[in-house]
């Protein structure tokens, strides 16, 4: 219900913190995407709505639609991307709203997240986003309670083999 | 191994580079890009060395560092082999880094996951949840049609697992794999319904989730289940997202049922008292894009837009920016819902004052609807005033005003200059936007080219329709002229320039000081470009016209001075640009040179002859030829009737029989030739040639109609005509085409399959009457040179006839000659509608798409994986269960009362001759 095609974390300084793709993108027009989209969320301010659009006839072939919308939050000092494409059903609302929901769960998991706290803990960021979104950009689990205890589960799990692998 | 590797490194490795390590490491050098570089690729280094290792541990510590490193850019599909390793760790924390490595960076790699389907079957297995869970994530990532194939009974077992957690991941992952495989939909909707009662909340927003997703693609599996759709609604009050998918789910079934309306407006409305914006918004939604409002319903759309009027003059510009949009869609719908009261026009004159740029830019698309001749001085001023940044804090980009003036100009010509009353005013405007897209020239590398057109065209236009305003518009062209900025930024308005004022010239009061003013400044017009300067010489000559007459007649005593000065002028300014490399300035250049030359001696040879004291005179070459050249006609508007009558007065004839494919239709040829050329599946490429076939027998002469989802049987055929097929895909090989199709023609004149409307009738006949069938084709002999090819055609076809289920639709036809013109052209529609079916079914990969789940999922037939997959692959119109038609004809017989004696005869002939020649051997 979401149809991100792809989500970016993206630090104001234009540098990229977590990239995942949703949608079918070749490498040529991720690259091309990536970079015209940080250019554009970048020169937002803070007083212009959080909906970008963009026209993607320059970036890929002709078997998507043109129209294409990048909504974007900022927190502190880390701006969290997404993009969808353009379609009668699509609701910007609604995708603010989880991205929002996406930075809670962060902010729980590391306890008043910074910019830093992701840069180090990359790979535990991209597993809370998975169990976030699934793989085709929809939401995948609302409550934050959820993916918070699923994610601490595996953890002590990896936490435990850790330790069995030290005691063995 | 591993047991002892780990033992021999008791503390993890000391003397490898942990993730934290090479964070720190790249962070150091962030500043110095050469230094950042060498890190990199030092680490890069080390990693491949890395992962290698027989230390699992080290292994994919390795994985999880290259996978960060791929956030960089690095391509890391060399080591997809070491990431399958990982995944296939009995340690979790390994195969967490390994699945993640594979959904990162192999999404697409067919080698890649052929080998993980192994490694995903069998976790999916595993008794561990958490296995079970990771690999479900690692499915829905990289699903294809085979491992779906091979897994989806396995799937739709674990949604009745015991864990929600799985049961969740599984409806994720099943969403996914309906997409590839829309079998496992069609025998398991009932299993996947289970999944919308299930007591976790979690996982029936996850299955209306993936409901909706195949929605989206196909909505007819779902169709039936309305009412259980719709009865969710009461289960699930105040959950917020579900409630949104729902309605998600709902827009796309009203699109498909209108019936839906009645009953879905009062829950949508008694949604929209909620507090949440998106759900606000979702409902809005619903009922614009569900075609919930009609045309003609002014309530519903007042109502609505009265609704969002609080989004409008929210605080939130996400919330003015969707108000926008949805104002965009309404008027879409009728533009009179925004027009009718006034209430909503000051709404969007808000927008236009917006401080976000996109909001303003979004609000430019609403001005064609409410704008109207009362109200665009207003609004144009108030535009043109916002792109003063310094008056006011809002930012405006080159690029957005651009669109304001394209949109502008749009709105000026609209329905015929409808929304103007002063064109005066309209023409300054015009004018005042060459200077403004000047000054953006400046700044930014803009294409304003075709924007500087249509300006030129707009003032072109006027000046050719409105003769009270010609005077107006010559003088705005003078001003054009005379300024420098002109020939620098928007000299493309002066190719209009110079038309009308040549073409107009009779308005011109002084046209010497006219030619001199044009020709002022060389360094200007040499800026010009060869369009511009292929029409300033013809204006230059007419301009010269009509200025000697007007000497003429006043009998000006200096007028051959005058005229030898003006002439000399202009040979100089076609020395200036002698060295233009436009063909057509050139040969306009000599033509005129040589022309003025001419005529400087005839008025010198006319100066020196002049007598004193009588009227002086200028030479008949000015007087007489000259203006032959060009005052024959006058250009004058043509009335709208008198228009139609020239339509239809007009010789299409030259239009070539391939023309009759429309512009629409050419373009979906062209990008199912596009797709096609890009598949290299074979089977594509034959049916392509199928159409194309299809297309090449309506240019050479128009046969009767063959479907087009005819399958190998006519392949069979296609082949058998001629190897030479692949010629069709190639333009050079045009005249080859275009041979082998006569040939094709002429063979088929006797097969039973191509009726030709000469020799149908005997051609039906050879079909069904088996006795006729020998007698048939030797009789035939003399107007066929193949008679034995065609016999083999016939016995060939014959047997597939038996071997396949083939339908024959006979459309028995006896029409007189002159119907059959007509007959011919009403198919053409027919062949329009194929392709364009057509074109949905090939251009979309989606399997889903194409799928047909009404037949199947009624009847509940399990049909023949294989054949299931073939079929699908071909088109769902050949796809119907029972019976498989796999070839379906139209047989138009045409008779024809005078040619049948006319054809006994010349078999009687024939049989005599074969006679002869048989008694004579």
């Amino acid at each position: 219900m979401l149809d991100l095609q792809y989500m970016i974390l993206l630090s104001k300084t234009g540098k990229v913190r977590c990239i995942r793709w949703f949608g079918e993108y070749t490498s040529r027009e991720k690259q091309i995407l990536s970079k015209d989209v940080i250019d554009l969320v970048l020169s937002r301010n803070t007083k212009e709505s959080n909906i970008i659009e963009y026209d993607m006839t320059s970036v890929t072939s002709n078997k998507r639609p043109n129209g294409h919308r990048v909504m974007y939050k900022r927190y502190a000092s880390l701006y969290f991307v997404a993009g969808i494409d353009d379609s009668d059903t699509c609701n910007e609302l609604l995708i603010l709203e989880s991205i929002h929901r996406f930075v809670e769960t962060l902010d729980k998991y590391f306890g008043n997240v910074c910019e830093l706290d992701i840069i180090y803990n990359f790979q535990q960021c991209y597993y809370i986003m998975l169990e976030t979104f699934s793989s085709n950009g929809n939401l995948l689990e609302s409550s934050k309670k959820k993916i918070l205890q699923d994610i601490r589960i595996m953890d002590q799990l990896e936490n435990s083999e850790g330790i069995n692998h030290i005691l063995n | 191994m591993s047991n002892i590797t780990s033992r021999s490194t008791p503390f993890g490795n000391l003397f490898q580079k942990s993730l934290h390590d090479l964070i720190v490491s790249i962070r150091s050098c962030q500043r110095d890009p050469v230094a950042l570089n060498e890190t990199l690729s030092n680490i890069l280094k080390e990693c491949k060395d890395e992962v290698v290792s027989n230390n699992m541990h080290k292994k994919s510590t390795a994985i999880l560092k290259l996978t960060y490193l791929e956030m960089y850019g690095y391509d890391i599909s060399w080591c997809s082999f070491h990431v399958l390793e990982v995944m296939s760790s009995s340690n979790f924390q390994e195969k967490r880094i390994g699945y993640l490595a594979a959904q990162q960076a192999f999404r697409n790699d067919p080698e890649m996951l052929t080998l993980a389907t192994n490694c995903l079957k069998k976790d999916l297995t595993s008794h561990k949840k958490l296995d079970i869970g990771i690999s479900m994530s690692g499915v829905s990532s990289i699903v294809t049609t085979n491992l779906a194939r091979d897994i989806s009974e396995d799937l739709f077992k674990m949604t009745r697992h015991g864990d929600p957690y799985i049961r969740k991941k599984t409806t994720a992952a099943l969403g996914k794999l309906f997409l590839q495989y829309p079998e496992a939909l069609r025998d398991g909707i009932e299993e996947f319904f289970q999944l919308l009662q299930d007591p976790n909340d979690s996982v029936v927003l996850v299955s209306l989730g993936v409901i909706y997703e195949v929605c989206r693609i196909n909505p007819s599996p779902f169709m039936k289940y309305m009412p259980f759709f719709y009865d969710m609604f009461a289960d699930i009050e105040n959950k917020v997202w579900m409630t949104i998918t729902l309605l998600k789910i709902f827009t796309i079934l009203a699109r498909h049922e209108p019936k839906l309306k009645q009953k879905l407006l009062p829950v949508i409305w008694s949604l929209m008292d909620h507090s949440a914006d998106s759900l606000k918004y979702e409902c809005y939604n619903c009922i614009v894009n569900g075609n919930l409002l009609y045309e003609d319903d002014y309530e519903l759309a007042n109502d609505i837009l009265t609704e969002l009027k609080v989004f409008c003059i929210s605080q939130d510009p996400n919330l003015r920016y969707v108000s926008c949009l949805l104002f965009h869609k309404i008027a879409c719908i009728n533009k009179e819902f925004i027009t009718i009261n006034n209430n909503f026009e000051n709404l969007i004159l808000n927008f236009l004052e917006d401080p976000d740029i996109i909001i303003r830019g979004k609000a430019i698309d609403l001005l064609e609807h409410i704008v109207n001749s009362k109200n665009i001085e207003f609004i144009v001023k108030d535009l043109l005033n916002s792109f003063k940044e310094d008056e006011t804090s809002k930012v405006t980009t080159p690029g957005y005003k651009i669109g304001v003036i394209n949109t502008i100009l749009k709105l000026f010509v609209f329905n015929d200059y409808e929304n103007i009353n002063d064109f005066n005013w309209y023409l300054d405007i015009l004018v005042s936007f060459l200077h403004e897209i000047s000054i953006l020239q400046t700044s930014v590398d803009l294409i304003t080219k075709s924007t500087i057109e249509e300006i030129g065209n707009q003032l072109n236009n006027v000046c050719l329709k409105v003769p009270d305003l010609r005077e107006y518009t010559l003088f705005k062209f003078l001003e054009l002229i005379t300024e420098e900025k002109t020939y620098l930024s928007y000299n493309y308005v002066l190719k209009n320039a110079y038309w009308c004022i040549g073409e107009f010239a009779d308005e011109i009061s002084d046209c010497e000081s006219m030619i001199i003013a044009i020709l002022s400044n060389n360094d200007w017009l040499k800026k010009l470009s060869s369009d511009s300067l292929a029409t300033l010489l013809p204006c230059l000559l007419k301009l010269l016209k009509t200025f000697s007459l007007e000497i003429n007649e006043i009998q000006d005593p200096s007028m051959f001075e005058r005229l030898v000065f003006i002439g000399s002028l202009m040979l100089q300014f076609f020395t200036v640009i002698s060295d233009c490399k436009n063909i057509e300035v050139q040969e306009r250049l000599n033509e005129f040179t040589e022309l003025i030359k001419i005529i400087l001696e005839t008025v010198s040879f006319a100066k020196e002859n002049q007598k004193e004291g009588e009227s002086c005179q200028l030479p008949e070459l000015i007087t007489n030829v000259l203006p032959c050249l060009f005052d024959s006609w006058d250009i004058k508007p043509i009335h709208k009737s008198q228009q139609i009558k020239l339509q239809h007065k007009l010789d299409l004839s030259y239009l070539d029989a391939v023309e009759f494919l429309n512009k629409e239709d050419r373009h979906s040829l062209d990008t199912l030739i596009k797709t096609l050329k890009k598949s290299e599946n074979g089977k594509n490429k034959t049916s392509f040639r199928k159409y194309k076939r299809v297309y090449g027998d309506t240019m050479a002469g128009g046969d009767p109609l063959y479907n087009i989802n005819s399958d190998d049987d006519y392949d069979d055929e296609l082949n058998k005509h001629d190897v030479s097929n692949q010629g069709l895909l190639h333009h050079e090989e045009d005249q080859r085409l275009i041979d082998h199709l006569k040939k094709i023609k002429s063979e088929r004149k006797d097969n039973p399959f191509y009726l030709d409307e000469d020799d149908g009738d005997e051609i039906v006949e050879t079909i069904y009457d088996k006795a006729d069938e020998s007698s048939g084709v030797i009789n035939d002999d003399d107007d066929d040179s193949k008679p034995s090819f065609h016999k083999e055609n016939i016995i060939k076809l014959k047997s597939n006839v038996k071997s396949k289920k083939l339908k024959i639709i006979c459309d028995a036809k006896f029409d007189s000659d002159e119907d059959m013109v007509q007959d011919l052209d009403s198919y053409k529609p027919l062949h329009k509608k194929l392709l364009k079916s057509h074109d949905i079914d090939v251009v979309g990969p989606n399997l889903l798409q194409s799928f047909d789940f009404n037949s199947e999922a009624s009847e509940h037939i399990t049909v023949n994986d294989n054949k299931n997959i073939h079929s699908m692959y071909e088109d769902k119109n050949s796809y119907q269960e029972e019976p498989i038609i796999e070839e379906e004809i139209i047989i138009v017989k045409k008779k024809k009362k005078g040619k049948k004696s006319s054809k006994k005869k010349s078999k009687d002939e024939g049989e005599k001759l074969l006679h002869d020649i048989k008694s004579n051997s």
